[in-house]
């Protein structure tokens, strides 16, 4: 819930360009050159009356490594720690006609093809439970054979504040012979 | 024999970098995009389709083994030799 209104989640899909930084080192300007752009939001009510989609359950778990090593002499043991992964699991239940369904279906898919290249986000705003530009870690829908009901579990990971472009793939060119040329 | 070499990195920069291992993403001519993995023990290897190449192993250098071949030159470059099919 936000100040009255529904939770929400927010599709936001966006397309990373390569820093300019280095090409434009020597031009004086003042302004910072963004380096992601962002499409016209995409949000989906998760209301039983706007579109069909009812929260059932929704939890947020963090997991970090802890590893411990004591030493040959007896003394205090080093800690060492890793964070993991910060995972908020959203579950929805819906009808197998409802709007909600066909349209996270269908932006699940369209994350799928850009989950490489990073550009998209996902917010979810539910009360305490929010999550700002979060990237989509797993989608499952589940239907029973002799229930109208979808089971729908989103789980959404923390994302990067500004995500950056993934390089692209090198081309190593080939010199043929007993030694490289 | 003959081989059809690709510079994969620098020796030198990845000891600088104190990785045990990494794994590289390349387009390699001719071939398509493979997945390699770079790997420090005894020796720095290379992992490629499943053969193992230690770079300098026994002192040869070009070290060779079924069909791939791995060689660093004198700027620490290292390539990796995919072995040219005989079409006589």
């Amino acid at each position: 819930m936000l100040n009255g209104l529904d939770p929400i989640i927010i599709f936001q899909l966006s397309k990373l360009l390569p820093s300019a930084s280095a090409t434009i080192a020597k031009i004086p300007i003042i302004s910072e050159i963004p380096t992601v752009i962002d499409a016209p939001p995409i949000p989906i009510y998760l209301s039983e009356k706007l579109s069909g989609l009812i929260i059932t359950s929704e939890s947020k778990n963090i997991d970090i490594e802890t590893t411990v090593e004591t030493k040959t002499d007896g003394s205090a043991a080093d800690v060492q720690q890793k964070g993991l992964n910060s995972i908020t699991t959203i579950n929805i239940k819906a009808k197998k006609t409802s709007l909600g369904l066909n349209l996270l279906l269908a932006m699940a898919d369209l994350i799928l093809d850009r989950a490489t290249s990073k550009e998209y986000s996902i917010t979810y705003l539910h009360g305490s439970v929010t999550v700002f530009r979060g990237l989509l870690h797993s989608f499952s829908v589940d239907q029973e054979s002799n229930s109208q009901l979808i089971m729908i579990k989103i789980e959404l990971a923390k994302g990067a504040k500004t995500p950056q472009k993934t390089p692209e793939v090198p081309v190593v060119p080939k010199s043929t012979g007993v030694l490289p040329l | 024999m003959i081989y059809d070499w690709y510079n994969i990195f620098n020796l030198a920069e990845f000891n600088d970098l104190g990785l045990v291992s990494r794994e590289l993403s390349l387009e390699l001519e001719g071939v398509g995009s493979k997945t390699l993995r770079i790997t420090k023990g005894n020796y720095t290897s290379i992992l490629y389709n499943d053969v193992f190449l230690p770079i300098e192993m026994i002192d040869k250098n070009p070290f060779e083994f079924d069909g791939h071949a791995v060689y660093v030159d004198e700027n620490d470059d290292v390539f990796l030799g995919i072995a040219v099919p005989d079409e006589g």
